[in-house]
């Protein structure tokens, strides 16, 4: 693993978002192990104080072997999630490889309860794994509005650096169809601007393969080395496959681990090609990407299999809108069915302005970065 | 060609370039092989209507260039060519990566002047595009190329294409 120095230079717009930090607890959790009980952890136990709004739970190293939370069970004993259940109305789990991050609760239908979540991790691979876990409690409750501060880190982009990011036409359009998004559900943004200090040559462009995100993740690495309330954007010439084809950007999870920096989780990466020429779609990838790491997922996902977020006001696109049979859910087939939504999993060109649901805003208010 | 693939792609099934934009809009991962061809006949044409039309952004027309790869014809060979001709260093970049997935070692020749382009990022990508193709022949323009590249980078990508 490469081991980068972020030695950026700094230069905020605005010093901090002006808001007042949250109030955070970090736990550390100990250490969770596979291997005797086959695939699957022990228990992890989350204590949850009352009046906690929010954590995020973050397990790993396990190198590039894939995994997920299994199940989490409520402080009542009831079942959050089971991996091997057909239905989980209330929490999602995708695969990870390197660390397994988790965010409660990832719908208002379903608040973070006080007391004791338990919590099981499957890791593939077969060999027995120990992880370190820790966890960070949002305390204080979320209001209607909210401040999100944006680190914006470029790595190579031509004609764009910190020191005229402030001035930059493109950059300052992309920072304006950000407001724009987030604010239709009380989010305010602020931003900084910092220029890459490791290896430019190398991770202006983000080169990964189906089975090696390794650059993905050691540039995440490098985000919030502070441990800050805020979110890093590292914005970068191309981030593309082993074949050449272009990621339009990409959270780590979902969700992110959110105000613990130094992971392989801890960020988000956004193309910045079309920056100068159509900033407003850069914007938007930007706002689907930031989504994603505060716990939003696709509301429904391109695959007709009838898979959708786990928000109860988002619409959902159902199978049988697949009129064409192709198997994709197309964005036409589903207009005023989600396609309009920032969380579409397309980006939808015809949609003019794409924002989130109530209940999404709510999820992005909560998490512990948004102040 | 390029007008008259243009113009078939303008004759198309309307229903299939919004499917086309929507794989080539796709956030947190690009679409496969499979996915474009799974929807079936034309989809080549639109390709090139999209990697040539400005208006579009330029990921995406990226995409559209990089996915010609998954259509190997003349047709497409002669569309990728231009891009690899052209002055545009990411579409030439996709280009290269095209060639090499859709014509193998017969792509050689059309992207060895790619490994000495003046852009670093082309001559890295070239690189990396090589190492799909393999073989001896295109371990020899890697090898031949990291005899004088003078950028850190490049050769690091050099070597590890040659697997050193």
């Amino acid at each position: 693993m490469v081991l980068l120095l972020l030695a950026c230079n700094g230069k905020d717009a605005a010093t901090d978002s002006g808001a007042p930090e949250n109030d955070l607890e970090y736990v550390d959790l100990g250490q969770a192990t596979t291997g005797d009980t086959g695939f699957l952890t022990e228990d992890i136990a989350i204590d949850v104080p009352d009046g906690a709004t929010s954590v995020v739970v973050h397990c790993g190293d396990f190198g590039n072997d894939l995994g997920l939370v299994w199940t989490l069970d409520n402080p009542d004993g009831s079942s959050l999630y089971d991996g091997g259940a057909g239905s989980n109305p209330h929490f999602k789990s995708p695969s990870h490889d390197v660390l397994v991050p988790m965010l409660i609760p990832l719908t208002p239908d379903a608040p973070l309860q006080a007391g004791t979540y338990n919590a099981s991790i499957y890791v593939g691979g077969g060999a027995p794994v120990t992880m370190d876990c820790g966890a960070v409690i949002r305390k204080n409750a979320a209001g209607a509005t909210a401040t999100l501060k944006l680190d914006f880190v470029f790595v190579g982009v031509d004609g764009l650096d910190a020191s005229t990011a402030a001035e930059d036409a493109g950059m300052q359009g992309v920072l304006a169809e950000i407001e724009r998004g987030l604010a239709t559900q009380g989010l305010s943004v602020t931003a900084s601007y910092a220029d890459f200090a490791g290896d430019t040559a190398t991770y202006a462009i983000v080169d990964v393969s189906a089975d090696d995100y390794s650059e993905f993740n050691d540039l995440l690495e490098t985000a919030n080395p502070g441990d800050s309330q805020s979110l890093t954007v590292f914005m970068v010439q191309d981030f593309q496959t082993d074949e050449g084809a272009t990621i339009l950007g990409k959270a780590g999870g979902p969700p992110g681990t959110a105000a613990v920096g130094g992971t392989a989780k801890s960020g988000m990466v956004v193309v910045a090609s079309d920056l100068a020429s159509d900033p407003g779609y850069v914007g938007r990838i930007a706002v689907h990407e930031a989504g994603h790491f505060l716990g939003l997922f696709h509301t429904t996902e391109r695959d007709a299999d009838g898979t959708h977020d786990v928000i109860s006001d988002t619409p959902e696109c159902p199978a049988s809108a697949d009129a064409n049979g192709n198997g994709q859910m197309n964005s036409s087939e589903c207009s005023g069915q989600g396609s309009e939504n920032v969380m579409w999993w397309t980006y939808n060109g015809d949609a003019a302005a794409a924002d989130f649901s109530s209940m999404q805003g709510t999820v992005l208010r909560q998490n512990p970065i948004a102040r | 060609m390029l007008s008259l693939l243009m113009g078939l792609a303008l004759a198309q099934d309307p229903d299939l370039k919004p499917q086309v934009m929507d794989l080539l809009g796709q956030m947190d991962a690009p679409a496969t092989a499979e996915d474009y061809r799974a929807l079936g006949e034309g989809v080549d044409t639109i390709l090139v209507a999209v990697a040539q039309d400005a208006s579009q952004p330029k990921t995406q027309r990226g995409r559209a260039v990089q996915a010609l790869g998954y259509f190997p014809s003349e047709a497409s060979q002669a569309a990728l060519t231009e891009f690899l001709a052209g002055d545009d260093s990411t579409l030439k970049r996709k280009a290269v990566f095209a060639l090499c997935i859709g014509w193998d070692a017969a792509a050689l020749p059309l992207v060895e002047p790619a490994l000495a382009d003046e852009d670093v990022q082309v001559r890295i990508s070239t690189a990396k595009a090589l190492a799909m193709v393999g073989g001896d022949a295109a371990d020899a323009l890697l090898t031949a190329r990291l005899e004088v590249e003078t950028e850190a980078a490049v050769k690091k990508a050099i070597e590890k294409s040659l697997g050193n």
